[in-house]
């Protein structure tokens, strides 16, 4: 499968590192249910659709993971924002603020 | 930045251990579980939960792919399959890749070999301060001393003059004596030559004064060799020929003057000089004027050519009292240094190229055969989705795969073959020594492997895909299309075209060694042993030494199973001596002496090497002191007295005069294949040389004779060294070696060129006959001989053969001319040899395509029309 929209990835990850700025440590499934409930189901994406972009950011350095235990003792896979992803949501929020506003004023006039 | 990590990461992960994939499904597993286990507490049913979460989830198989995708780089993963896959197929056709590699290998290897070879003899320039102004300066390739110093005076076009002649030296003292080839040198050369020493000086202006000229400078590898690379070496006294001279300098490594066959006073090969005097010039060296003994170095004025030096030195030289037939010479150093060897060494640069093109015909041909035959497979892979680019990956990876295979074995074929080449290169190729394996040509050569490889390896998957794939599916196999089985007949052809070139060209290099090697020689080679022995002057006088050696011959004559034994201060083709002018005394034309070579013989002389009298006498014991006598060779009589019958009894002008008491048969003694020159011959007892060779006929097996002729030697002096033990025989195969170098390279590469060129024809009818068995099968069932399948095979490899052969003639007549200043006693447009070769190469594709035909006879017709 080709990576053909790049800028669904992006908005995906920067999802990702918001979240996981926001709950800690978390595995995927945490993750996958939190963008669930902040877009209140407005984003149907499928699940497994995170994964990859989970694995982009660890092999781009802004996410580290590890195996853990979860809430329920089940062992699965935990991430954690590294300094790196924590600069890259720093700028990517940054970024996106810039867009909204720009976007932001087009439709407003 | 991160694009890079991430790649870097990627490429890891392609190696990295297959556990990741457990990992990956287990982490979707507890995802599943986790989603489920809320669905379940949402109140579905279990079958319901499972089922909402996968739905959730998406497909499965579909992200597992993408995240594997994305976690390795796939082209890699894929290269790492092609790789393998590459491996198994060729050990699966193991001829084919033997054939492919090899050919490659070699055809690399023997490039980069030669080339390396020309680099270090032709290319490279010489290690002197603007080398393009220096030259040689010769008339007839000697000066005399005079004529130096007449040009020195004169000559507006050149800057600076200086002489040189070849010299040796005995080094006795500490370990073995030893013989040191060296040179006489004006004091001024270094400055000439704009090189320092490495250690200590260069003479300086006064040294070339008789009685000052004991001193020497040594070369790097006499240093390091003798003396250990001793830092105090400066300042130490040596013994050479007897007398001490005192060490003043050390040369850098790679000094080598003078240096080139076409480089010394004397014609013929000399080992590079060790050690170097300054010329101090004797009372008669320096006013005789028919003494040809030097070599001249200038330095031309900035600006003017060899040809201005040239016509300036020759109007000098006529307006002083020279003839108005007399011309000088002025080569670039350069020239001069690579001399002869630059032809032979272009030709074969240019012979080796030929084959490593044909090799890379030969791979091309190989892998488009083994393409095709692929085409219903690479069809399948098309029709199943995979993309022309992944398709081409694969053919490209494999011909990678090959070349690389090629170019690992190619390194030491290269590296074998310039050692190889160094060892058995004639004597007198200039600095051959400093061949190494060169870089940029190994590079060149492999990109051209390369290139070839990869063309033909993408080839195959290009033409198949570019017609849509159903296409190929039906017509696979059995009817090939025109286009690549033209595209391979096509290389076949240029095959046998250029191996024809070659086969030619080795032709008439074989010729040319052949009719060399039996030109009369005017001597019996046969049981003949010689060996070179060298009196300096400062240990023996004069007479001494002349009555040395007559014990020394008088004694070896005694030894059992020696039938003659005589002595000569030049060996025939081992250099040449020193040119008289000789004039005369009846017909004393001072304008028009003869230029004759002087040799000076013991009595035995022309008995033992088998020359013939044609009229008087021998010298015997008698001619000494007394009456000067000398013998003349044919040609030198006749041109002195053309028309007298019988010049015996008539005398030279000199004083005082000499009497011509013989005249012996010509010989080729300055080279098997130079023109014959003129010879003076005169008797040891009147003119004794310190460096001389001992020549003895024996009844048997001349090499027998070699320790007891070296145990008289010692017996008479325990310090002498001993050089140059040769049967005569060896000395003439020696003189010749450069002809057989040639003969037997072009040879090789010919030799190599028709392999090749019988395995792409066998190769294109094999092919030919497997794509057609069903077609053949057809005609046989109804009713076609076997012969006629037998004629229709053979028609199509002599249609190839034909058309290449026909092509290869005409290049080969239009090539031919380049060799012609390598060939002896043959045209450049022999039709027997060009023939000849065409016949031979027909013959060749016959028998590769017999196989083929066999097969196809063989077939049986039943089995055929079954066949798939």
């Amino acid at each position: 499968m080709k990576e053909k929209n790049d800028v669904w990835q992006g908005t995906l990850a920067l999802m990702v590192l918001q979240s996981l700025e926001a709950l800690g440590p978390q595995h995927g499934y945490g993750i996958a249910r939190r963008i669930e409930q902040i877009s209140e189901d407005l984003l149907s994406i499928n699940q497994g659709t995170l994964y990859p972009v989970l694995l982009k950011l660890e092999q781009e350095g802004a996410i580290r993971s590890e195996w853990g235990v979860s809430e329920n003792h089940r062992r699965a896979k935990f991430y954690r924002l590294t300094r790196a992803g924590r600069k890259q949501l720093e700028s990517d929020s940054r970024q996106w603020q810039q867009t909204i506003d720009v976007v932001a004023r087009f439709l407003l006039w | 930045m991160n694009l890079l990590r991430r790649t870097w990461k990627r490429l890891i992960g392609t190696f990295a251990n297959p556990r990741r994939d457990d990992e990956m499904a287990e982490e979707i597993e507890a995802h599943l579980q986790m989603q489920t286990e809320d669905n379940l507490r949402r109140g579905m049913s279990p079958q319901e939960a499972r089922r909402a979460a996968a739905l959730k989830f998406g497909g499965i198989e579909s992200v597992k792919e993408s995240y594997r995708d994305q976690r390795g780089l796939p082209w890699v993963a894929a290269f790492g399959q092609d790789v393998r896959y590459a491996v198994r197929s060729m050990r699966k056709s193991p001829e084919f890749a033997a054939a492919a590699i090899l050919s490659l290998a070699l055809g690399i290897g023997a490039t980069t070999a030669i080339f390396s070879v020309a680099d270090s003899v032709l290319l490279r320039s010489l290690p002197y301060a603007q080398a393009d102004r220096l030259a040689t300066v010769s008339s007839d390739g000697a000066v005399t001393a005079p004529l130096c110093e007449l040009f020195r005076r004169e000559a507006r076009s050149i800057e600076q003059a200086a002489l040189f002649t070849n010299w040796s030296f005995n080094l006795a003292g500490q370990g073995e004596p030893e013989r040191i080839p060296a040179a006489r040198v004006s004091a001024g050369i270094f400055r000439l030559l704009g090189v320092t020493p490495e250690l200590g000086r260069t003479f300086t202006a006064g040294e070339d004064q008789t009685g000052r000229e004991n001193v020497v400078l040594i070369g790097d590898g006499l240093w390091k060799r003798r003396f250990g690379g001793d830092p105090n070496i400066l300042g130490r006294t040596l013994l050479l020929n007897g007398a001490p001279h005192t060490v003043i300098g050390v040369m850098p490594p790679g000094f080598r003057f003078p240096e080139g066959p076409e480089h010394h006073a004397t014609v013929g090969p000399f080992p590079p000089a060790e050690m170097w005097r300054p010329m101090a010039l004797l009372g008669w060296e320096r006013t005789c004027d028919q003494c040809w003994n030097f070599g001249m170095l200038v330095r031309q004025r900035r600006g003017v050519s060899t040809r201005d030096t040239a016509a300036e030195l020759t109007s000098i030289l006529r307006i002083h009292g020279g003839s108005p037939t007399d011309v000088i010479t002025v080569r670039n150093l350069q020239d001069a240094v690579v001399g002869q060897a630059r032809t032979p060494i272009l030709i074969l640069f240019g012979a080796v190229t030929l084959a490593l093109m044909i090799a890379c015909l030969n791979v091309a041909n190989l892998l488009l055969a083994r393409g095709l035959r692929r085409r219903e497979e690479i069809a399948i892979r098309l029709a199943l989705g995979a993309t022309r680019a992944r398709v081409a990956q694969q053919g490209f990876t494999e011909a990678l795969t090959l070349a690389f295979c090629a170019a690992g074995l190619a390194l030491p074929v290269a590296w074998i073959s310039v050692r190889g080449l160094v060892a058995i290169a004639p004597a007198g190729i200039p600095r051959i020594a400093a061949a190494a394996v060169d870089a940029r040509m190994f590079g060149f050569a492999l990109s051209l492997a390369l290139l070839t490889a990869v063309l033909s390896g993408i080839a195959p998957a290009l033409l198949t895909a570019r017609r849509a794939p159903g296409e190929a599916l039906k017509t696979s196999g059995r009817t090939a299309t025109a286009a690549p089985s033209r595209l391979r007949a096509t290389l076949v052809v240029s095959e046998f075209a250029l191996s024809l070139v070659l086969l030619v060209g080795s032709g008439l290099l074989a010729r040319s060694f052949l009719t060399v090697s039996r030109i009369p020689l005017g001597f019996h080679a046969e049981n003949v042993l010689t060996m070179q022995l060298s009196l300096p002057d400062a240990r023996y006088e004069e007479h001494r030494r002349a009555a040395l050696i007559e014990r020394l011959i008088s004694n070896c004559s005694a030894l059992p199973g020696v039938s003659v034994a005589a002595a000569t201060s030049t060996l025939p083709l081992t250099g040449e001596s020193e040119g008289w002018g000789i004039i005369a005394e009846d017909n004393p034309d001072h304008e028009h002496y003869t230029m004759a070579r002087a040799r000076a013989i013991t009595p035995g002389y022309f008995r033992a090497l088998g020359i013939r009298m044609r009229a008087g006498r021998e010298f015997n014991d008698n001619d000494r002191g007394g009456q000067a006598v000398a013998i003349l060779s044919e040609s030198a009589a006749r041109r002195l007295w053309p028309g007298v019958a019988d010049p015996v009894g008539r005398r030279l002008l000199h004083k005082p005069p000499i009497t011509v008491v013989g005249i012996v048969d010509d010989t080729h003694a300055s080279g098997v294949d130079a023109e014959v020159r003129p010879y003076v011959y005169v008797p040891f007892r009147q003119f004794a040389p310190p460096e001389f060779a001992v020549v003895v006929r024996s009844a048997a097996s001349p090499l027998a004779l070699v320790n007891p002729v070296k145990t008289e030697i010692w017996r008479i002096d325990k310090d002498q060294p001993i050089t140059h033990i040769a049967t005569m025989r060896q000395v003439v195969a020696d003189s010749i070696a450069p002809r057989r170098f040639q003969a037997t390279l072009m040879t090789l590469f010919a030799a190599f060129a028709m392999v090749l060129a019988a395995i792409g024809i066998y190769g294109v009818l094999s092919y030919a006959v497997a794509l057609h068995t069903q077609e053949i099968g057809i005609r046989m069932a109804l009713g076609a001989s076997r012969l006629s399948v037998v004629a229709g095979v053979l028609k199509q490899a002599s249609i190839l053969a034909i058309a290449g052969t026909t092509l290869g003639l005409v290049a080969a007549f239009r090539l031919a001319p380049l060799l012609g200043s390598l060939l002896y006693g043959v045209e450049v447009t022999d039709y027997s040899i060009f023939l000849g070769c065409a016949v031979l190469l027909l013959g060749v594709a016959l028998v590769a395509s017999v196989i083929p035909a066999r097969r196809a006879a063989r077939l049986d017709p039943i089995a055929c029309l079954r066949y798939e």
